[in-house]
C-alpha cells in the first residue's frame, strides 16, 4: 500500500503562513434526484451525477490568533521539506480557494487555536 | 542553561529561605528543603513539527520537621510561581500553573520518631525553546 507522510507540509494561504496541525480535505459528489412515478413502491431512488458540482472543501486547523482573509479567493500554496515523501500529494491538493468559515478558541492552559474551512475554486 | 529550571529555582529560592536542590536532596541536608524535578515534558507538533512551545511539568517538595512549616512555605511558592509569565534569564515563560498539590510524609529520620512532613505541588510550565 502506498502512503505519504503528512510531516512537512506547510500551508498558505494568500501569503498568510499558517501553524497547522491538521488538514482536512472533502471531495463531495453532487447528485441529482432521477427517480420517477414509475419506480415500483419501495425501490431505491436513482441519482446521476449533477452537471455542476460542488468544489471540494478544505478545513484547516491551525495554531495562532490570525484569521485568514474571507474577502476574496487566495491562493494556496503548499510545501514540503525536501526530503519529504508528500511531493504526490500536495501536488494534488487544490492552488485558488475562498475562505467560507474561520474561528478561533482561547481556552484555559492551552494555546489559542484557529480553525478555517476553505471552498475550492480552481484546482 | 536557558530552561525553565532556571526560573523555577529562582522563584523557590525567593519564596523560602529553605534549602533548594534539583533532583535530589543530598544527604544529612538540614531541613526544610525544597526539591523540585521535571517530571514530563509534551511537545506539541504540527504539519511543520515542533511548535517550540513545549510544556514541562514540575513535581516540588517540600520537606519540613514540622506539619505548619511545610504547608507556610508551600503557600509562599505557590504565590511566587502559580500564574507567572514573563522573560526570565534567556527563557520566555507562556504559562505556569499550579495543577495539583498534596499533603505526604517521609520516614521519621533514625532515632526520631515523629516523621517528617512533605508538600507535593506539580506545576505545568509553557515556555519558548529554540526549534
Amino acid at each position: 500500500m502506498a502512503y505519504e507522510s503528512s510531516q512537512g507540509i506547510k500551508f498558505t494561504f494568500s501569503g498568510q503562513a499558517f501553524t497547522a496541525n491538521q488538514i482536512q480535505m472533502t471531495k463531495k459528489l453532487s447528485e441529482i434526484d432521477v427517480s420517477s412515478l414509475s419506480d415500483p413502491t419501495g425501490s431505491y431512488r436513482s441519482y446521476r451525477p449533477a452537471p455542476i458540482i460542488d468544489a471540494p472543501e478544505l478545513k484547516v486547523d491551525f495554531v495562532g490568533i490570525t484569521l485568514p482573509q474571507m474577502t476574496a479567493t487566495g491562493a494556496i500554496t503548499w510545501t514540503v521539506d525536501a526530503s519529504g515523501s508528500n511531493a504526490a500529494f500536495t501536488a494534488n491538493m487544490p492552488t485558488v480557494a475562498l475562505c467560507t468559515s474561520a474561528d478561533v478558541t482561547a481556552q484555559v492552559g492551552e494555546l489559542i487555536k484557529g480553525s478555517a474551512t476553505f471552498r475550492l475554486t480552481q484546482n | 542553561m536557558p530552561a525553565p529550571e532556571t526560573w523555577l529555582k529562582n522563584a523557590l529560592t525567593q519564596a523560602t529561605t529553605a534549602g533548594v536542590h534539583p533532583v535530589l536532596a543530598p544527604q544529612n541536608a538540614p531541613f526544610p528543603l525544597v526539591v523540585y524535578r521535571r517530571s514530563s515534558t509534551r511537545r506539541e507538533r504540527g504539519l511543520g513539527g515542533n511548535f517550540g512551545v513545549p510544556v514541562a511539568t514540575f513535581s516540588v517538595s517540600i520537606v519540613s520537621q514540622s506539619y505548619s512549616e511545610a504547608k507556610d512555605i508551600a503557600d509562599s511558592i505557590r504565590q511566587k510561581a502559580d500564574n507567572f509569565t514573563g522573560d526570565f534569564s534567556g527563557v520566555r515563560i507562556i504559562t505556569t500553573a499550579l495543577t495539583a498539590e498534596s499533603d505526604n510524609m517521609e520516614r521519621p529520620p533514625e532515632g526520631q520518631s515523629k516523621p517528617l512532613y512533605r508538600v507535593d505541588q506539580v506545576y505545568d510550565v509553557r515556555f519558548q525553546e529554540t526549534v
